[in-house]
């Protein structure tokens, strides 16, 4: 007889490129509770993208802001209590443990478990009271001022001296250089998350975390200690692997000890290079977001918690197992707009039978094409190459999937369900060496033609466009001459003269090589101005002030020239394309951005039908001569309701794998004609809506050793 | 008397089905890709191997020159020494 399914809601599954733990502990809950689970993951609004990801949740509710108080967060708990009887819940994000610790006992009485600490240990614990908890116990802490008034952060922050960071009172942290920067940082920290925000000297050293589940008697039911090995430039750990270091169990069980705590917990810790000293930097209230590697080291933390909830008194759970590792991709979903709308309107949604996940190597055409793909990788940003080769894989007409990445950290290593091979390939700046790694691979696996994905590579990939044919590998790329006048600094400037195209325009546009430049265009343009970096970065400047300190962060990160231009306050859109040989555009995808993540980048979108943008844009491709792949990125003016042009991509854009699910494949219509076949009808499916959650995905120690040493791996099986 | 040299406990060894060797320190998993010379040095080292065997190893496996292959075995237990991955057994 099957068992019955315990109830349980997981908050915090939202996030998107700083993903909360909710997702995380969902599925390590599911992998390793010895009882099927009902999972009730509660979210704040329907756009929880942690919560569509197939196989995570079974049903989602929408819960009143915490802000509506703990009357109303009781309220509607028990109301869904009433329909799906809950056993317990674990919350997941800092500010809501406080509220579930208060409303513990009235839980507890209507039937729902919870392990948390006291109100007065959550306290203890708070950003602001480290230093404080730190000095009582003897914790070695770097050290950091709470400044409660922001227009006071540039003292405080010269008297400590530079670089510092600069963090939020419950979430974010950012390194600055300067009082400016810091003065910027602080106030959106301060917007944020309120009561000021903290300066602390940074330590340069090693970073170390450790997750634990103290019992209801403050004891260690669990721990796994993990070191950072990828940490991306925002400082979010990416790749990390368990460690068994005897002097930092031992300092978090003696942190623990001094802590009176319950429940989920996690310690971060910064070991100084050339040191055996661990300084403590933070301590969170709730689970890591990494928490699921602790199943995949056999000592899943989540469900021991859930163990723990449900029949007090369990034994230690064993040591984990050191060297397993993560490493933090991405995963995509497609949304029926009508669950989305149901969730929305209705605050309640069952997700029972919603999409399975892709198997290992899902659809693979015996007989068809093999296809090299870079920019494989989310570790910085979600790079196009995943999307492509997810739509490639979904069409089932293409045989290999060959990822071309730079370096042992490319997520997209370890992505076993869209990669058969994968290899190393060097600076593509040296022309020789990207030929030659490319003959290896071919020589090695077959491969029939190639799809740059990434900006930096076009203009090499298209020097090499005959080489690479010779050797056999085919592509579909522009000419220099069109990516050259297709680039911000050219587009905007007078390369492409037509500023009106019908359906969208170009903004007036100036170019800011010096802090003098700053001026010039801020006289011109006035206030609101968007800087913006050649390659990357766009950031609003509500004064001299801010572009001045905006100009200068975008110098800092390499742009040794900015754009300035008009803020435009509107809905953002973008279109992805594919050009023919005659530069006839022969498939495109529009579609609105309805969730961005903190850089600016589409995390859930809508197709959307805008044929007169998509014809102007044709036009503009046809103009400027394109082949190949493209996006065009637009803002719709919210008072002219006229399209402006933000940018021309060469390329895919990272949501391209959602073309794949619409039916529109616009990575297979471009490998099509890269082969010189004609490109296929399109059967377009408009009801569905593009989601995107991090994922964590298991990593081999091996496949960093293998791609790093050997210059590749192979996922084919035997 | 030689002193005999073993592989710390918080060092593994690891090798996957394509070939792939390493030496991982679980202490800060720390993960050093290996040759074959290191591979067979740090075969020894787990069973317990003195500076000697080491070299003698080196000498009747990979055809090293008997001096040179005392001073890189030397080397080499050095090296291990610093990381705190091997110990003294006796």
């Amino acid at each position: 007889m099957p068992r019955r399914k315990l109830a349980v809601a997981v908050t915090g599954l939202g996030g998107l490129d700083n993903p909360e733990p909710g997702k995380p502990v969902a599925r390590a809950l599911r992998q390793g509770f010895p009882q099927p689970l009902d999972i009730h993951g509660l979210s704040y609004d329907a756009w929880t993208s942690g919560a569509w990801a197939a196989g995570v949740c079974d049903a989602v509710h929408v819960m009143p802001p915490l802000a509506a108080g703990d009357d109303a967060a009781f309220a509607r708990i028990m109301a869904i209590h009433d329909d799906n009887p809950l056993a317990a819940i674990i919350p997941c994000l800092d500010l809501e443990v406080m509220t579930f610790s208060r409303l513990a006992a009235r839980l507890r009485d209507g039937g729902i478990r919870t392990l948390l600490p006291e109100s007065a240990q959550i306290d203890a614990v708070r950003k602001t009271e480290l230093p404080q908890l730190c000095y009582r116990n003897g914790i070695v802490t770097p050290t950091t001022v709470h400044v409660p008034v922001i227009s006071q952060v540039p003292f405080f922050a010269d008297q400590l001296g530079y670089p510092l960071i600069v963090k939020g009172t419950v979430a974010g942290a950012r390194k600055v250089h300067n009082a400016e920067q810091a003065a910027i940082e602080a106030a959106k920290l301060h917007l944020r998350w309120g009561n000021g925000v903290l300066l602390q000297k940074p330590v340069a050293g090693d970073e170390y975390v450790v997750a634990m589940v103290a019992r209801g008697d403050g004891s260690c039911l669990g721990k796994v200690a993990v070191r950072k090995l990828g940490i991306n430039e925002r400082g979010k750990g990416v790749i990390g692997a368990v460690v068994n270091d005897p002097d930092l169990n031992r300092e978090a069980e003696r942190i623990l000890g001094t802590l009176n705590w319950r429940g989920p917990l996690e310690l971060e810790f910064i070991r100084a290079h050339g040191s055996a000293r661990l300084n403590l930097i933070e301590i969170n209230c709730r689970f890591p977001s990494w928490i699921l590697l602790t199943a995949w080291a056999g000592c899943n933390l989540p469900a021991l918690l859930l163990q723990e909830i449900m029949k007090p008194g369990r034994p230690r759970a064993r040591a984990p197992l050191p060297g397993v590792a993560y490493v933090r991709d991405v995963f995509e979903s497609a949304i029926p707009r009508t669950k989305l709308a149901q969730l929305e309107r209705q605050k309640d949604l069952s997700l029972v039978g919603r999409g399975r996940r892709p198997g290992r190597m899902a659809r693979r055409s015996a007989r068809g094409a093999k296809v090299a793909i870079t920019g494989v990788s989310a570790f910085e940003v979600v790079m196009p190459g995943l999307g492509v080769a997810r739509a490639l894989r979904a069409s089932g007409e293409i045989g290999q999937v060959v990822g071309l990445g730079y370096g042992p950290f490319d997520t997209g290593i370890h992505r076993r369900d869209l990669f058969d091979h994968l290899f190393q390939i060097a600076d593509p700046a040296d022309h020789d060496a990207l030929v030659s790694a490319l003959a290896t691979a071919r020589k090695k696996v077959g491969i029939d033609a190639v799809l740059p994905c990434l900006d930096f590579e076009m203009e090499h990939f298209i020097a090499v466009r005959q080489r690479l044919e010779d050797i056999g590998i085919r592509t579909l790329l522009p000419s220099q001459e069109a990516l050259r006048i297709t680039r911000k600094r050219q587009v905007f400037n007078g390369a492409v003269k037509q500023k009106d195209w019908g359906a969208f325009a170009m903004p007036p546009t100036m170019k800011v090589w010096t802090l003098q430049g700053v001026e010039r265009s801020a006289r011109a343009l006035g206030f609101p101005l968007m800087i913006k970096g050649l390659v990357s970065g766009a950031y609003p400047a509500h004064s001299l002030e801010d572009a001045r300190a905006l100009w200068l962060r975008l110098k800092e990160e390499g742009h040794a020239e900015s754009l300035a231009q008009p803020f435009v306050y509107g809905e953002e859109f973008a279109v992805a394309a594919v050009c023919d040989r005659q530069h006839r555009m022969v498939d495109a995808v529009a579609i609105k951005k309805l969730l961005r993540c903190e850089r600016g980048n589409t995390w859930g979108a809508a197709q959307v039908d805008l044929p007169d943008l998509v014809e102007s844009f044709a036009a503009f491709l046809k103009a400027v001569r394109w082949t190949g792949p493209v996006e065009g990125e637009f803002i719709r003016d919210a008072v002219t309701e006229k399209f402006m042009l933000l940018e021309i991509n060469p390329r895919f854009p990272a949501w391209v794998g959602y073309c794949g699910d619409i039916g529109v494949n616009l990575p297979l219509q471009a490998v099509r004609m890269a082969l010189g076949r004609p490109a296929g009808k399109s059967d377009p499916r408009p009801d569905l809506m593009f989601m995107r959650s991090c994922e964590e995905i298991p990593a081999k120690a091996s496949a960093f050793a293998a791609f790093a040493t050997r210059g590749g791996l192979s996922h084919e099986r035997p | 008397m030689r002193v005999r040299w073993r592989l710390s406990s918080r060092a593994r060894l690891e090798e996957d089905g394509g070939g792939a060797r390493f030496l991982l320190d679980t202490y800060n998993a720390a993960m050093s890709t290996c040759n074959d010379t290191a591979w067979t040095l740090l075969r020894q080292l787990k069973r317990g191997a003195s500076v000697h065997g080491l070299a003698r190893e080196l000498v009747a496996r990979h055809d090293a020159a008997p001096r040179s292959a005392r001073s890189d075995a030397l080397n080499f237990v050095r090296r291990l020494r610093r990381m705190g991955l091997v110990d003294a057994a006796s």
